[in-house]
């Protein structure tokens, strides 16, 4: 039986949120790059790089897939709020 | 001269934000992943779609969480330095500023003091004393103020060795790239950095400069392969840029060699026959790029050997063969549709091999599958790229020669 207890628009706004992480995910080693001056003249500003970008190809593939994810709850949220829309407007609830 | 002491370089506040920035980063990706868990478990999104995406949910890398802790880690240890490093900063410049001040004040009481000490006055001999002592307190102020400055970056210095363990630490948590690929990455650095760095200074008339052309052209090949084996393996790159790396960089005859690597180490362990079904044998990614390496290494030996040697004539009563087809018509050559069945036969031949490298690919693996998808894209491009460039060259002449030209009028 379907039960759903999210609603679509929530999962539209997963979607956003999880392309935001993509976005971040991939670009956390520039930020630290780009950063790294700040934390002075010492070994801190290297380990921060490191941390946040020493880990290419993992870091690839999550992003790639919290984009795919992303893209997906997305197009989901959608195509909810537009079926919700036609079944409020057959039952005659406010139309958008 | 006024001796200025250094400043101690850095902003706290651009380490705020971007620790602010990663704390708010790493909730989001915390409560990102627990609405992904929820989904997950079907525990808020029960249908069809919700099943559907949960399946996608599953292949996520189970990383988010050790994501989540290095960001929250670097977050909490980025603002105790960034505290450390506001205070070590006002520290400095309040002993340079202490230190600039003694200075003038030690350098002219000392003025003062060796002038008392010179004057012929009685009076003025009489301030030498007090001169010297406010010199010397002077003095004073002076060590004091480096003291300071000293201990600053000391406390800074210590700080910063903390800080950079704790993020050490934090990154000793299992996320880390495959060694290889990781050993592949830095060849692609500095291989890329020789082919980019040393192009241009080969390109000086200068003989020392022009020895390098050998290494540069080398460093290139190497850099095309291993960005081959980077996409083929990893999914690093695309097969576009690749083919036209092939081919823009290297040169036809380096993408040549690469190609015939790569699909070498496609072939790697498997059987050569595409009669025989079923897997073969499967090869770790470094074993089957040096049985590549071995394989072509061999093949071009060989090749080199057979060039030597001389062709056997053939015998008096058999007569050299000549293609039918050079005869023509006339001479009993081939009519037009043996030409058609020739040219079938050889297109034939060239999808077997084709689909036999194919085949002994798909038993050998996904990473041999890939790097054979790396081969054709790399002999692709090299074999696209003399047309593409000439393309290229002519539409670039023909909008200079339309830039130079006078505009039309409408």
């Amino acid at each position: 039986m379907t039960q759903i207890r999210v609603s679509a628009e929530a999962v539209r706004q997963l979607g956003e949120r999880l392309a935001d992480l993509a976005a971040f995910v991939a670009d956390a080693p520039r930020a630290a790059r780009d950063d790294a001056w700040a934390l002075g003249p010492g070994d801190s500003g290297a380990a921060l790089e490191a941390l946040l970008g020493d880990w290419e190809h993992q870091r690839r593939q999550l992003a790639q897939h919290l984009d795919d994810l992303a893209a997906a709850a997305r197009d989901a949220g959608a195509a909810s709020l537009r079926a919700e829309a036609r079944a409020g407007a057959v039952v005659g609830g406010p139309t958008p | 001269m006024t001796v200025l002491l250094a400043p101690l370089p850095g902003s706290p506040e651009v380490v705020e934000a971007l620790a602010a920035s990663l704390r708010l980063q790493a909730q989001r990706l915390a409560t990102a992943h627990l609405q992904l868990l929820d989904v997950r478990a079907g525990a808020v999104w029960d249908s069809p779609a919700g099943a559907a995406f949960a399946a996608r949910v599953r292949c996520l890398p189970p990383v988010v969480d050790r994501v989540v802790q290095r960001c929250a880690g670097a977050a909490r240890e980025l603002l105790a330095l960034a505290a450390v490093l506001r205070e070590c900063q006002s520290a400095c410049e309040r002993a340079s500023r202490a230190h600039t001040e003694a200075v003038a004040v030690r350098d002219r009481f000392g003025e003062l003091m060796a002038l008392a000490e010179a004057s012929g006055s009685p009076a003025e001999q009489a301030r030498a004393p007090a001169y010297r002592a406010r010199m010397v307190r002077a003095a004073g102020e002076v060590e004091a103020s480096l003291g300071e400055h000293a201990r600053a970056w000391s406390r800074f210095r210590e700080a910063d060795g903390r800080c950079a363990r704790a993020l050490g630490a934090l990154g000793r948590d299992g996320l880390h790239d495959p060694w290889h690929y990781d050993a592949l990455t830095t060849a692609r650095a500095v291989t890329g950095s020789i082919a980019t760095n040393g192009g241009p200074l080969v390109a000086v008339p200068v003989p020392a400069l022009k020895a390098l052309a050998p290494a540069v052209a080398v460093a290139g090949v190497l850099e095309l392969g291993v960005e081959a084996v980077l996409w083929g393996a990893y999914g690093d790159g695309s097969g576009r840029a690749l083919a036209a790396r092939a081919g823009a960089v290297v040169g036809v005859s380096a993408a040549g060699r690469v190609a015939t690597w790569l699909k070498a180490s496609a072939r790697a362990g498997g059987v050569t026959s595409s009669l025989v079904a079923g897997p073969s044998s499967r090869l770790a990614l470094g074993a089957r790029l040096r049985a590549g390496a071995e394989d072509t290494l061999a093949r071009s030996a060989m090749v080199s050997r057979l060039r030597g040697v001389k062709p056997t004539p053939p015998p008096p009563n058999i007569a050299p063969f000549v293609h039918r087809q050079a005869l023509g018509p006339a001479g009993g050559g081939a009519s037009l549709p043996v030409a058609l069945r020739l040219r079938e036969a050889a297109r034939e031949r060239v999808l077997r091999a084709f689909l036999d490298d194919w085949r002994v690919a798909t038993r050998n693996g996904r990473q041999a599958q890939a790097l054979l998808g790396g081969a054709w894209a790399v002999r692709a491009g090299a074999t696209a790229y003399p047309h593409v460039g000439t393309l290229a060259d002519q539409r670039g002449a023909e909008r200079g020669a339309g830039e130079d030209s006078p505009a039309p009028r409408p």
